[in-house]
C-alpha cells in the first residue's frame, strides 16, 4: 500500500508530500533535530547520508552529502550530491522551515541551481504523526515543472474519461 | 538515465507555454491540420509552427503528411513518461519515511 502522498497545488505552485508516521510528534521532531538520527534515515533506499556540519536552530544550517551505494541503481551508483539546509523558523515540536540548496562539498551554494523553500509540519493524532512537507519552488523552471505536472494530470484524467466513454 | 532526464526537461519546457498546452488539449480530442490550428489562435502561422516544433521535439505530438496538409495528433507515451517521473519522486520519499519509521520503532 502507498503510504506517501504527493499533492500538487497549482495555484500556490507547491508540492506537498504527506506521510503518517507511527510515533508521537516529539519523537519525529527529534529525528530531524538530531544529527546522528537524521543521517540514518534522510537518504532514500540505497543512499547513505554523511553530515558534515549540523546546527539545528533558526539561522543555523546542515551541510550533508547523499551517496548512492546500491550497484543496482545503475548510473546513480557512486553518485554523490551535497546540499545545505538553511534553517529559518522553528516551532518545536509542531514544525520548522528551511531553504534547500544544492552545494559544493565546502558548503558554498552551486550556481544556477534552484533554491527551494521547504516547510515541515508535524500533526499528531492518536499517537501518530502526519508529516506534511511543502515544497515551494522559487526558480522559474521549477515552477514550470510544477505547472507541467498539473498539465500532465489534466491530460491523464481526460484520457481516463475517454477510455470510460469508449468502454 | 541522463538522456531521459534531458527528455523530461524538454517535455516540461514544452508544457510551460499556455498556447502549447491548449494545442495539446485540442489535438488530444481529435487530429487537426496545422491550418486548422492556426485558425484557432490570434497569432501568426509562423508562431504556431514554432510551437509545434517545440512539441514535436519533446515527442508530445506526432505529425503526418496527408496530401498538401500536415496533420497533428497527441503522442500520449511522452506524458506517461512524465507521470513515471512523479511516481519515482513519490517512491523516493516513501523509502525515506520507511527508514524513519523503522528507526523510531527501534528507538
Amino acid at each position: 500500500m502507498e503510504k506517501t502522498k504527493v499533492v500538487k497545488d497549482l495555484e500556490a505552485k507547491t508540492l506537498t508530500i504527506e506521510r503518517e508516521i507511527n510515533a508521537p510528534k516529539q519523537k519525529v521532531w527529534g529525528a530531524y533535530a538530531d544529527k546522528d538520527i537524521f543521517a540514518q534515515w534522510w537518504g532514500p533506499e540505497g543512499w547513505e547520508t554523511t553530515v558534515k556540519e549540523f546546527d539545528f536552530r533558526p539561522g543555523g544550517h546542515n551541510l550533508y552529502a547523499m551517496k548512492c551505494v546500491d550497484p543496482k541503481q545503475g548510473d546513480f551508483f557512486g553518485q554523490e550530491s551535497w546540499a545545505v539546509m538553511q534553517y529559518q523558523t522553528m516551532d518545536e515540536p509542531n514544525g520548522f522551515s528551511y531553504k534547500d540548496l544544492f552545494a559544493n562539498p565546502d558548503g558554498t551554494p552551486m550556481e544556477n541551481m534552484p533554491v527551494v523553500n521547504v516547510e515541515i509540519k508535524f500533526i499528531e493524532k492518536d499517537g501518530k504523526t502526519t508529516v506534511a512537507t511543502t515544497i515551494q519552488a522559487n526558480a522559474a523552471e521549477e515552477i514550470e515543472k510544477l505547472l507541467a505536472m498539473g498539465m500532465v494530470e489534466g491530460i491523464s484524467s481526460t484520457f481516463d474519461r475517454l477510455e470510460k466513454l469508449f468502454a | 538515465m541522463v538522456e531521459q532526464a534531458l527528455q523530461l526537461d524538454t517535455i516540461f519546457h514544452s508544457l510551460a507555454d499556455p498556447i502549447r498546452r491548449d494545442i495539446l488539449h485540442r489535438v488530444m480530442e481529435c487530429e487537426l491540420s496545422v491550418g486548422e490550428l492556426v485558425e484557432k489562435y490570434e497569432v501568426s502561422f509562423a508562431a504556431i509552427s514554432k510551437h509545434l516544433k517545440v512539441l514535436e521535439k519533446a515527442n508530445l505530438i506526432h505529425k503526418r503528411k496527408e496530401g498538401q496538409k500536415y496533420m497533428v495528433t497527441l503522442a500520449p507515451e511522452a506524458l506517461a513518461e512524465a507521470d513515471k517521473y512523479l511516481e519515482q519522486y513519490r517512491q523516493m520519499w516513501e523509502s525515506r519515511y520507511d527508514k524513519l519509521e523503522t528507526i523510531l520503532k527501534e528507538g
